[in-house]
């Protein structure tokens, strides 16, 4: 088994086949193959570890469950991430009804630092100003508050977000993993980023 | 700037950030942004957002998700249907389950599927994924035949019942009709059984009132003082009413005084404005109210023989009265029974005349116009 594990180069394709022919190594590669990035969509659209990994897992399950109905009209990619998707959005609606947690209620010094550091990064005039995003996005305390911020947005903008600016899926993906037209997905997007423009104005 | 070009500007500066304008939309962004400084900057802030959002640091997910994934399925394929357990028993103590409320099927479920593998699952459920994801469908395919017949019961028994229920009524109604025996069925929707008692059966107790409207109410009231003692009925005599305009007289007599009571009536019967009698049943919910009732009407209805039914008879007074209203020179009479050819025969008188229990009771109220 360790050997056809190793053997990662295989098409999703022929994975599913064999999956379907009911190899259970198979099932089990695409797991380990997108069990992360199904795991960061999930989390940054619902922002709690456990939930995360419980519907990373049954993302998984309903993938084996239902891998006999995929006929491969789309990549076995979107599909997959159809399922999470949707699993999260069902699960952020339901949630939606017991309100969340301020960004208020973060305080603290610490916090007014990387306040302070995210509106010199995002709303300094100057395009040569100092400011790494990727070393940003490391403080805890500023992935707090960036994380805050897209939990504020609706599900379905949130869910659009994270699939482009996170996941990085083009346009066509995305629209074939939410069931859009490609032009909802750029107007959804852009309404999104306009949105977060506007939560994180009010956050810093 | 509109709100529509202000969305197409936003749209078209989200796109150039992914870069998923063409050559032309491109370079009209790049002119814009050099003669603008407010979509320079709203540009240069799109891009850093989306910068740091991709630089967002990346979690692993947990450990021994497939086996966990594995796990789930064989509990399922074993475990075809939730268990019907309260979620408190189920529910691990959790983050999840302590921060966030979660529906309790949900939580059920997470407790269910999160059992540890070697406690939960059999090796050989583990070693065919495919195989239990096979069994899961089928116990799914059962669960739905059964969820299907369900409904069908259901929406039988939605049409049955009420459909039960109407039949019920309408035979409650139609079958004592036609069938025999089923007299004490219908009993709601008969007459009163005044109505339809053989006459051989009980005599009738009369109780009527008379109203009398007149203007001259103080001649009147001396005029029926003065019957009453002339017919000898002062011992059978009350009055009960003592108004300043209206007064009620009571008399409980035998038949023939009450009729020769009311024959003197009869004289000064033109004096009243209006008449009316209201005949008393036994029940006090059956009455019968003639309206401008002649003398000769209420003394046909106290020289009626102790088995007619005095309350049928006044409901034909009154009839033909309001038949009279619209045909004014309709000759109306006292309907009288007809004799009959045929064996009947009317049984003897059950009581002596002047015995108390034959006796009848006339009330007379005088109203003063």
């Amino acid at each position: 088994m360790q050997e056809q594990l190793t053997n990662i180069s295989l098409d999703d394709t022929v994975l599913v086949e064999r999956c379907c022919a009911g190899d259970s190594a198979a099932a089990e590669r695409l797991i380990i193959k997108y069990q992360d990035r199904i795991f960061n969509v999930i989390l940054k659209m619902c922002q709690n570890r456990d939930d995360a990994a419980e519907l990373t897992q049954d993302t998984f399950v309903r993938f084996i469950e239902n891998v006999a109905s995929f006929r491969g009209g789309s990549s076995f990619y979107t599909w997959l991430f159809r399922i999470a998707v949707n699993l999260t959005l069902n699960y952020c609606k339901r949630r939606s009804k017991f309100g969340m947690r301020s960004l208020d209620a973060c305080g603290g010094g610490d916090i007014e630092d990387a306040r302070m550091q995210l509106k010199d990064y995002l709303v300094d005039a100057d395009p040569g100003a100092p400011g790494d995003p990727a070393i940003l996005a490391q403080k805890r305390e500023i992935g707090e508050i960036v994380m805050q911020s897209l939990s504020k947005l609706d599900a379905d903008h949130r869910a659009v977000l994270v699939l482009r600016d996170i996941e990085g899926m083009a346009y066509a993906e995305i629209a074939e993993t939410l069931g859009l037209e490609l032009g909802t997905v750029k107007s959804r997007l852009s309404r999104a980023r306009g949105s977060l423009k506007d939560i994180l104005g009010l956050v810093l | 700037m509109r709100e529509n070009e202000k969305n197409e500007m936003e749209e078209l500066l989200s796109a150039y950030v992914d870069d998923a304008l063409s050559d032309r939309q491109r370079t009209e962004v790049r002119r814009l942004v050099a003669n603008n400084a407010a979509v320079a900057a709203q540009l240069r802030f799109l891009e850093k957002q989306k910068q740091l959002l991709n630089a967002l640091p990346t979690v692993p997910a947990p450990a021994g998700l497939p086996q966990r994934v594995r796990a789930a399925v064989a509990q399922k394929a074993v475990q075809p249907e939730e268990p019907v357990v309260p979620a408190v028993a189920m529910v691990p103590v959790s983050k999840a389950a302590v921060s966030t409320p979660v529906p309790a099927a949900t939580l059920s479920k997470a407790a269910v599927s999160k059992a540890p593998v070697s406690a939960a699952v059999p090796a050989a459920a583990l070693s065919k994924v495919a195989v239990s994801a096979t069994a899961v469908r089928n116990v799914r395919n059962e669960g739905e035949r059964q969820l299907f017949v369900r409904r069908i019961l259901t929406a039988a028994a939605m049409v049955f019942i009420p459909v039960a229920v109407l039949a019920f009524v309408v035979w409650s109604i139609v079958e004592p009709l036609s069938g025999p025996g089923k007299a004490t069925v219908s009993s709601s929707v008969q007459e009163p059984a005044e109505a339809i008692a053989p006459a051989t059966a009980v005599s009738f107790p009369l109780s009527a009132s008379l109203y009398l409207t007149t203007s001259q109410p103080t001649a009147m009231d001396s005029f029926i003082y003065k019957a009453i003692y002339k017919h000898d009925l002062t011992n059978h005599a009350t009055t009960i009413g003592l108004a300043a305009r209206e007064r009620t007289y009571q008399i409980r007599a035998n038949r023939s005084s009450i009729v020769g009571l009311l024959g003197e009536l009869a004289t000064v019967w033109d004096r009243c404005e209006s008449t009316a009698m209201t005949v008393h049943g036994r029940s006090m919910a059956v009455n019968a109210r003639i309206e401008n009732v002649r003398a000769d009407q209420a003394m046909a209805l106290y020289e009626g023989d102790v088995f007619s039914n005095p309350v049928q008879l006044a409901r034909q007074m009154a009839e033909m009265n309001r038949l009279m209203r619209h045909v004014p020179d309709y000759d109306v009479r006292v309907p009288v029974m007809p004799e009959l050819t045929s064996g009947y025969r009317k049984p003897a008188a059950p009581a002596q005349p002047d015995a108390p229990q034959a006796y009848v009771t006339l009330f007379i109220n005088i109203r003063s116009r």
